[in-house]
């Protein structure tokens, strides 16, 4: 079998809007309305049909294996040279292997369907195997004709073979016959067309049903064989008419594209094919007609293997991606059509020299660089001596293709100085993956949508026109994907990570390294039960490979269950970065069994390697991000701490231990901006690896756990003092929630175990939990439980002022003279109807006063609105509302006392 | 062993023309403009130099290829004359090839003389160089201009230390206006007028951050230097105690590291850090903040000079915009930069600006700076770069008084 085996498409991703046209021009033609719909698309000042070819020609390679491919055809009328075959410069740009036969077809407007059917023939020859026909036009058309309406700039590339035919090929009928819709003398620059209605009924109603009937009679089939009637034709109306009178429905009739595209010249037929082949189904029957001098039909029956072609652009993806223009007047100009004044500088001298550019023409044309056999660096451009300072080596570059590789803006300028058609020139340093940078100009963006960072494609484009001498000398750009999401990103941030020699530390150490973080890679390297002396391997292996990948990082082999462990895995950051931003607690071993055989050794030694582990850690690490005013610590709990397993009371008891550490630290932490949060981890490590089925931890990847690490680890996050849950992708929050409780006895009678039996429901009820994020609210509720509300009034009481009126005359009546040398923040949560959040700030002896919730306050106070009303006036003492319960504090208790010294309300 | 270039060479007469855009003034003429003066000063006759070094860069637009054209201009009596070329740092190479010749003893006296007439371009901005960059690089480098290159220093600096995009407007504005003030006490330079820093933040952006305010301007001139050893000097009558001479000269070139390896990071430059290494060591300079007195960097944008305060070992990484903001570089300051005014106020004719650089330290340590005169300055440094941040010449001098 033979026939279609892939196919890509590349539409400019400028459209010129028609009525810019018609708004331009319409007082000249007025009958330009008539065409004016939808958009044309149109080439960026640096494309034209050889760059179109290049980019549709790689949409097609997709998922293919080009050194396979052993021709090479290209089909188009506005080809840059008139002897220099284009193709081989195609061939060139996607580094083709060079003992394969190219050809330019051209001159007709078949030429595209030519040159499919002349490759098919060629493969059922057996003469050859893979052969790549690629279909590209940019026609030039005098400005307000209708012909710039109609026509759009595109290319189509169809790879054709024996091999995982998604097409099958069942045969051509074609006809040849001079008829002259229009011509362009090889010394013009416009087409010259005759006249319309005889165009349509002479040449496109007349030619292309006598080729469809050909086909027809020659495969013994009819219309009910197709599926799919594609061929280009731009008078509308004639489009229909012509379908009819074959007798396909409409819903056979492949969209022309005019409003979406227009009619893109020799590539055109090949576009409708790939449009048609990308919503085909298998046993489809495709009719493919290019009309030009004459008419070629071609029918194909889409296969099975339709469905297995990797993911590539194609019309669909080409479509997408466009950016409306209404801007005739660049149209022309991009088009040379107008001759702006460009200045003395733009005659800066520009001849190529041929010998330069054929001894350099991989590198040029198809962005070959090198990588270097002996220290594998990727670089560009390629050269004799390795750029590596460390390397150096001669010679040792194999070819290495950049065209294909993911790459990054590292750095970028929009220039007003630099002689552009379409300023600012925007370039910039271009970082790939995998090694190698080049400093390049970019294309296809708006200056203000370009970000450090974004990921950028490379796009083989023309460079330059040579006027004088007629020569397009071509090289490749970045074009910036601009709907990126930028990575939350860890650039200049320094991070710890205990245990990361293996399973979750070394995802979360890879994926910090490689978000820019400084990683110190702490692993022991001992056993799963912590036995063994350590080895260095697993960390060092970990920092290589934080290393390859372009990222910073040192290696550290100390336990963590000695508190001297500890400090130096800290004082390595210090030494190495400078500064701890980030520790994440997760050296962890296990040694499981029940009660019964849980002797001392197994119990404590889990407990040291985990909470005393993490103590060990975190303590000197805390200090360090004291001084910096900024941390991240995660601690690693577990579903047994957080729910109990069987065998394993020393885990539980350390991995609960360690929620208890976090919500301590927490509250010591928040005025340094230190935040703590707990991860309970399920994930395929050497800890799970005997305790999950083997199909289970397939699915149970580290990395489906590190996205939620790194977060808790991000400035982004502000929380602190959570525990989440995260599985395989699943995500939860755990949290110790206390329920409403019950006061039982009073001052006269104490309690009796028969209460508590009689009130048990009401003591186990959970209805209405809620968390407590620290002990005194907790404990201020246990002892002086808060009343159901009453029908009490709206906040005021009497007196004249009401809760909101307290703050705002709360500057009024500030007694800066109290205030010297205090610098305090009390955050005031007032409930019921006339409450509110208010959170007041006194420094320098000033005080501000502003509405909600403010960060990190000395003091919390909450109280109903009508309590707070009295306190403030003085009708409710202080001691007496927080002993009755109507006054809670968190936070600092003793600074509340100066409340009442600040401000003077009576 | 080689034991370098400390106190063997001194200066014993410098010239400079007037910067600007000379309408008037041919190259030749500029050329013997600053001769003239350099001759007068040295107290010798034309007769008695025997050798010159000759830097222009640009030659395509002004005096053309070789030596011949220096030798017509001022016509010296057939002595050697080197063409020397090597970007923006064309100067002090012309400046290191007469010095190396006096030090090594094959000659007594030596000329260096740069000159450039860029302004018969008939446009402005430097001018563009096409095919002419090279046969290969012009097939591949992008359509950039030094504005956008040097451009990219600052974001990728503002990225490194967390600045804030204002916070580094204002810190190059400072350094653009501080050399304004020094430029309007300069009767030689181009500009002569001080700015503010309202006017240098609202000035138009050629490529973002830098405005029209944070670029250098194009200009003609020319500057020389006549060297000897300092034992012939006090021949000539010089007095030891007023003897410059230099301290040290080093080169630094990139060679593909910073444009295509994976590491450097774009917010400084790797040959200056490595080449005012190597100056301090060859001048005997351990502590470069305290012992540099003053200085003349390459300041053709502000970002540039910015960021050479910290590839100069002056500044500490990262800190190099608040210094500067705080006035750490100013006429006043604890070590004042561009106190002639800068190619900020001279505008850079490429050929001469590394010897421009030079003469003012020249008149500085010999108290001949006039309303510019610095109290007592022991060293003085100039920082004579050019090319762009991924690929480099740097240039580094320091002068002082023989013996100290």
């Amino acid at each position: 079998m033979i026939g279609i085996t892939s196919y890509g498409a590349y539409i400019p991703r400028l459209r010129l809007d028609r009525m810019a046209i018609y708004q331009s021009m319409g007082w000249f033609a007025p009958a330009l309305i008539s065409v004016a719909q939808g958009e044309r698309s149109m080439c960026n000042y640096d494309e034209d049909s050889l760059t179109m070819a290049v980019a549709a020609a790689m949409d097609c390679l997709i998922g293919k294996d080009k050194t396979k491919v052993d021709a090479g055809y290209l089909c188009s009328t506005s080809l840059p040279f008139l002897d220099r075959q284009n193709a081989g410069i195609l061939a060139t740009a996607l580094n083709l292997r060079s003992d394969i036969n190219t050809a330019d077809f051209t001159s007709s407007q078949r030429a595209g369907t030519t040159g499919l059917l002349t490759a098919l023939d060629v493969i059922k020859s057996g003469n050859r195997k893979s052969i790549l026909v690629t279909a590209s036009d940019k026609r030039q058309t005098r400005p307000a004709g209708f012909y710039e309406m109609w026509f759009g700039d595109g290319a189509a590339s169809v790879l054709v073979g024996d091999e995982d035919v998604v097409a099958e090929f069942l045969g051509s009928y074609s006809l040849t016959y001079d008829f002259v819709d229009h011509y362009r003398g090889s010394k013009s620059e416009f087409d010259y067309t005759w006249e319309e209605r005889w165009l349509r009924e002479e040449g496109y109603a007349k030619i292309i049903p006598e080729a469809v009937n050909g086909l027809f009679k020659k495969l013994n089939i009819t219309m009910n064989d197709v599926q799919k009637l594609v061929f280009p034709c731009f008078f509308k109306a004639e489009h229909r008419a012509i379908g009819k009178k074959l007798g396909a429905t409409p819903e056979k009739m492949a969209d022309t594209l005019h409003e979406v595209t227009g009619e893109t010249g020799v590539a055109h037929a090949l576009l409708m094919l790939v449009g048609a082949l990308e919503t085909a189904k298998p046993g489809d029957g495709i009719l493919l007609a290019g009309f030009g001098q004459g008419c070629d039909a071609l029918y194909f029956k889409v296969t099975e293997n339709i469905g297995k072609l990797a993911e590539r652009a194609g019309l669909k993806g080409s479509l997408a991606n466009k950016k409306t223009t209404d801007n005739y007047m660049k149209f022309l100009k991009f088009r040379d059509l107008i001759d702006p004044e460009m200045g003395i500088r733009a005659e800066a001298p520009v001849q190529t020299a041929m010998t330069a550019l054929w001894r350099n023409r991989k590198m040029v044309l198809g962005l070959v660089g090198g990588k270097c056999r002996k220290c594998g660096t990727a670089q560009y451009p390629p050269a004799d001596l390795c750029v590596n300072p460390a390397c150096g080596h001669m010679g040792t570059q194999d070819d290495y293709e950049f065209a294909n590789v993911k790459a990054r803006v590292r750095s970028f300028t929009g220039d007003l100085l630099a002689v552009s058609v379409d300023p600012p020139a925007i370039y910039g340093m271009v970082q790939f993956e995998g090694g190698g940078r080049l400093m390049m100009d970019f294309t296809d963006s708006e200056l203000n949508d370009i970000k450090t960072g974004m990921p950028v494609k490379m796009s083989f484009r023309r460079r330059v026109v040579d006027t004088a001498r007629g020569f397009s000398q071509y090289f490749w750009k970045a074009v910036p994907q601009t709907d990126w999401i930028p990575e939350i990103d860890f650039q200049g941030r320094v991070a710890i990570v205990t245990g990361a020699g293996g399973g979750l530390g070394r995802a979360y150490a890879l994926e910090l390294g490689r978000r820019g973080a400084k990683v110190v890679v702490n692993d022991f390297g001992g056993a799963r039960d912590g036995s063994g002396s350590g080895t260095a391997g697993p960390a060092d292996v970990v920092v290589a490979d934080i290393k390859a990948m372009g990222g910073e990082a040192v290696a550290n082999y100390d336990n963590v269950a000695t508190p001297e462990g500890g400090q130096n895995i800290v004082k390595t950051a210090l030494d190495a970065f400078g500064k701890v931003d980030i520790l994440i607690n997760n050296a962890g071993i296990l040694r499981d069994k029940g009660i019964l055989k849980m002797e001392p050794e197994n119990w404590s030694a889990v407990l040291s390697v985990h909470l005393n582990g993490a103590y060990n850690v975190t303590r000197p690490a805390f200090e360090a991000m004291r001084n910096n005013g900024y941390g991240r610590i995660i601690m690693t709990t577990s579903a047994a701490g957080l729910y109990g397993n069987f065998g394993q009371t020393n885990y539980s008891s350390a991995k609960l231990g360690l929620v208890g550490f976090m919500n301590t630290l927490k509250l010591e932490g928040a005025k340094y901006n230190i935040k703590v949060n707990t991860i309970a981890p399920i994930a395929a490590s050497r800890l799970t690896e005997d305790v999950m089925p083997p199909e289970m931890l397939e699915k149970m990847n580290p990395d489906y756990v590190s996205g939620i690490v790194l977060y808790l680890s991000s400035e982004d996050c502000k929380d602190s003092g959570n525990i989440f849950n995260a599985a395989a992708g699943f995500y939860s929050r755990a949290a110790i929630l206390t329920g409403p409780g019950v006061m039982l006895g009073d001052d006269k009678h104490v309690p009796t175990p028969e209460m508590i039996r009689d009130n048990w429901e009401k003591i186990n009820s959970l209805e209405g939990a809620k968390p407590y994020t620290e002990l005194n609210m907790a404990v201020m509720d246990f002892l002086t439980p808060p009343k159901a509300n009453g029908g009490e009034a709206t906040g005021g009481g009497g007196g004249g002022i009401d809760v909101k009126g307290v703050f705002e005359k709360m500057p009024s009546v500030f007694n800066a003279a109290a205030a010297a040398g205090k610098d305090v923040t009390f955050q005031f949560n007032i409930s019921g109807p006339a409450g509110g959040d208010w959170f007041v700030a006194v420094k320098d002896g000033a005080c501000s006063v502003t509405a909600g919730k403010g960060e990190n306050p000395t003091t919390t106070i909450g109280m109903a609105d009508t309590d707070f009303v009295d306190l403030i006036t003085g009708k409710l003492d202080g001691m007496k509302a927080f002993s009755a319960g109507k006054l809670k504090v968190g936070g600092d208790m003793m600074k509340s006392q100066l409340i009442g010294k600040l401000f003077k309300f009576n | 062993m080689s034991s370098g270039i400390r106190d063997k060479v001194a200066i014993i007469g410098m010239g400079c023309s007037r910067f600007g855009e000379r309408w008037d003034i041919g190259a030749e003429g500029l050329m013997v403009e600053a001769f003239q003066e350099a001759i007068a000063d040295a107290g010798i006759e034309k007769k008695d130099i025997q050798a010159a070094w000759y830097g222009v860069c640009m030659d395509e637009v002004n005096v053309g290829k070789g030596a011949p054209s220096m030798g017509l201009a001022l016509r010296l009596p057939n002595i050697p004359i080197s063409r020397m070329e090597n970007y923006c740092a064309t100067g002090t190479e012309a400046f290191r090839g007469a010095v190396y010749a006096v030090a090594s003893g094959a000659y007594d006296i030596c000329l260096a003389l740069g000159v450039e007439k860029l302004k018969d371009t008939g446009y402005g901005g430097l001018p563009a160089w096409g095919s002419t960059a090279g046969t290969l690089v012009w097939q591949f480098f992008p359509n950039a201009t030094a504005p956008g290159l040097f451009a990219q220093l600052a974001s990728a600096y503002a990225a490194k230390f967390k600045i804030k995009n204002d916070d580094i407007k204002q810190a190059i504005a400072h350094v653009s206006a501080k050399s304004h003030a020094n430029g309007a006490l300069n009767p030689k330079a181009h500009l002569q007028k001080a700015v503010t820093i309202d006017q240098v933040l609202a000035a138009p952006i050629i490529a973002w951050p830098l405005g029209l305010f944070d670029c250098c301007g194009v200009s003609d001139g020319s500057a020389c230097a006549i060297v000897t050893t300092p034992e012939i000097a006090q021949k000539l009558g010089k007095k030891k105690k007023d003897l410059v001479t230099v301290k040290a000269v080093q080169l630094a070139v990139s060679n593909g590291y910073e444009g295509g390896f994976n590491e450097w990071d774009g917010a400084n430059f790797v040959t200056t850090d490595k080449c005012a290494a190597a100056t301090y060591k060859e001048a005997g300079i351990t502590n470069p903040r305290e012992e540099i007195s003053m200085f003349e960097c390459h300041d053709c944008f502000s970002i540039t000079e910015l960021v050479t305060y910290e590839d100069l070992h002056l500044s500490e990484r990262g800190q190099a915009w608040k210094d500067a903001l705080n006035g750490m570089y100013d006429r006043d300051g604890k070590i004042p930069a561009q106190i002639d005014g800068g190619l900020k106020c001279f505008g850079h004719p490429i050929g001469a600006s590394g010897l421009r650089m030079i003469y003012e330290m020249y008149l500085q340590l010999q108290g001949r700076a006039d309303k510019r005169q610095l109290e007592n300055p022991r060293y003085g440094l100039t920082h004579n770069l050019g090319g762009f941040p991924h690929q480099n010449v740097c240039a580094i001098s320091i002068v002082g008084k023989y013996g100290k």
